[in-house]
């Protein structure tokens, strides 16, 4: 078992390690992308603090815990990004026949395909990311103990696992429609809509929506309001723990679709 | 002026082809739509108007913003690009007609077809869901439909000129995003410039942005007087005039220096 994980994390690294090279061929297109997703979530940003400033609060929720909730939903989308960017191009894979390659190897092939593209790229994710998170800390007066600490990791593990498992969902359906449909950028919509804005100011049917059906409400909302003890819960447990539960469950729940998927996989190309 | 015609007949026959494309597309528009106005509503959480602003005004400058955004694609930018890296630009200046024209008349029938296929559905769930956005009266609309034309004309230009950067760089990689989500912010379509922070305003005022999407939807809720309607629509022109001559003058030097790639 312990010889199964050694070898898995020595193939993780060596072609994380060969993704990272490739990327740093690029280093202009490195610093522009940075650039780039500072201003798109500062932009952002900027739009939701203007609107509280001339309306007090939104949903219930005033600036300083938009801001941590901003925070919290960038830094989750990185690291989403970072790890799971290749699922976006599933669709095309499956079409295409690329997965014929992973097949003859002697491995997982979900646990290839995840790794064979480290995206370098998504950290720059992270830089705007951090900045709003620890703004949006700093204004919450967030204080650093083990509780707290514990909670933001289980809030962004649990939330970058809820997001690669969308991602994934969406991706192995083309085992089944054999179409190239990129389901990509309604799900991106989705995720900013629900997961940077309070839940609160949507109707009560989407509410639940996003609660129990299709529960991303649990990338950031529930956690950030069990963080910053905005009300006292129904459930005794931890918000935080519960979405990182969500997460492991929903992303085991899209493996095994991409395994069922992988049975009907016909190689495509030529 | 046919050939161009022709290129924008092209352009709607093949848009019509990706049916996934146009479902999906009206799909996120639409959950835009209605996210926007789920904003708004908790924003104003029934207070009458904010900073003179009605919320059933706000709500139909959503909806009319989520569907001049459709409009207002560029496709421009992107063109000039590709064709820059592959190399084919250089049959494009070969043919016997204005390129940016053909651009033009591209970007032209891709509105044309997101009329039909995008604005006219939004249009009708928005309606469905929210009431009808109803102009503030027909003189308003008028206006309006001027001042989106020379708005749709700035904006253009000033895809144009960024994608003139291409014939320089060869690659843009992300700067068309970036342009994108300032254009976000500084044209007032996801939040209007009056509730902007009072200095920040007055600069934006005199950028060439805000007669993208504030100063048509403005005038379509009715926002200013006649008086202030011509004197902005005024300073719309001179900008669109001002941007055309620099345009002009920066085509020249681009189609001087253009680098012919493969071959």
């Amino acid at each position: 078992m312990i010889k199964i994980i050694k070898y898995h994390v020595s193939v993780a690294a060596a072609l994380i390690r060969e993704s990272i090279l490739s990327r740093m061929e690029y280093p202009f297109m490195l610093i522009g992308h940075v650039l780039a997703n500072c201003i798109q979530w500062v932009v952002g940003f900027a739009t939701i603090k203007f609107v509280v400033d001339s309306f007090g609060s939104i949903g219930g929720w005033g600036y300083e815990s938009l801001a941590f909730l901003y925070g919290m939903s960038v830094l989750s989308h990185g690291l989403a990004v970072v790890l799971f960017i290749q699922t976006w191009y599933m669709a095309h894979c499956v079409v295409e026949g690329e997965y014929d390659m992973f097949l003859l190897r002697p491995m997982g092939v979900l646990f290839q395909f995840l790794f064979e593209d480290f995206n370098l790229i998504g950290i720059t994710d992270m830089i705007p990311g951090l900045m709003v998170f620890f703004y949006g800390c700093s204004k919450v007066h967030m204080t650093v103990s083990f509780t707290n600490v514990c909670m933001i990791l289980f809030t962004l593990i649990g939330g970058t696992l809820i997001r690669g498992a969308v991602w994934i969902f969406c991706g192995s359906l083309s085992f089944w429609t054999k179409s190239t449909a990129n389901f990509t950028d309604m799900v991106g919509a989705l995720f900013e809509r629900v997961s940077m804005y309070p839940l609160t100011i949507y109707p009560k049917w989407a509410q639940i929506l996003f609660t129990f059906f299709l529960p991303l409400a649990w990338i950031t909302f529930y956690p950030v309001k069990g963080i910053l003890g905005m009300e006292g819960s129904v459930i005794p447990a931890p918000m935080a723990a519960i979405s990182l539960a969500v997460g492991v469950v929903m992303f085991a729940l899209s493996c095994g679709l991409f395994r069922i998927g992988m049975y009907r996989y016909e190689s495509a190309g030529s | 002026m046919k050939a161009f015609l022709f290129v924008t007949k092209i352009r709607i026959q093949s848009a019509l082809a990706y049916r996934f494309n146009v479902i999906s597309t009206i799909l996120i528009q639409c959950l835009l739509m209605f996210a926007m106005a789920c904003f708004w509503n908790a924003a104003y959480g029934g207070t009458e108007s904010v900073s003179g602003v009605r919320e059933q005004d706000m709500l139909t400058y959503t909806m009319v913003s989520v569907i001049m955004g459709n409009l207002l694609t560029m496709g421009v930018e992107g063109r000039i690009e590709s064709s820059v890296k592959s190399g084919s630009v250089a049959l494009d200046m070969l043919k016997p007609v204005n390129i940016y024209g053909i651009y033009l008349a591209e970007d032209l029938g891709d509105m044309a077809v997101a009329l039909f296929q995008i604005a006219v559905p939004l249009l009708m769930i928005g309606t469905a869901m929210f009431g009808f956005p109803a102009p503030a009266s027909a003189g308003c609309f008028l206006f309006f439909l001027v001042s989106f034309s020379i708005g749709y004309l700035i904006n253009w230009i000033l895809a144009a000129l960024l994608g003139m950067c291409a014939f320089k760089v060869i690659s843009m990689g992300p700067v068309r995003n970036v342009k994108g989500f300032i254009m976000k912010l500084l044209s007032g379509s996801v939040i209007p410039l009056w509730f902007f922070p009072e200095r920040f305003r007055t600069v934006l005022e005199f950028l060439p942005f805000v007669n993208i999407y504030q100063l048509p939807l403005g005038i379509y809720i009715g926002q200013y007087t006649l008086e202030e309607m011509v004197r902005r629509t005024a300073l719309q022109m001179f900008w669109c005039a001002a941007l055309w001559l620099i345009f002009q003058s920066v085509q020249k030097k681009a189609a001087a220096a253009v680098l012919i790639q493969g071959g």
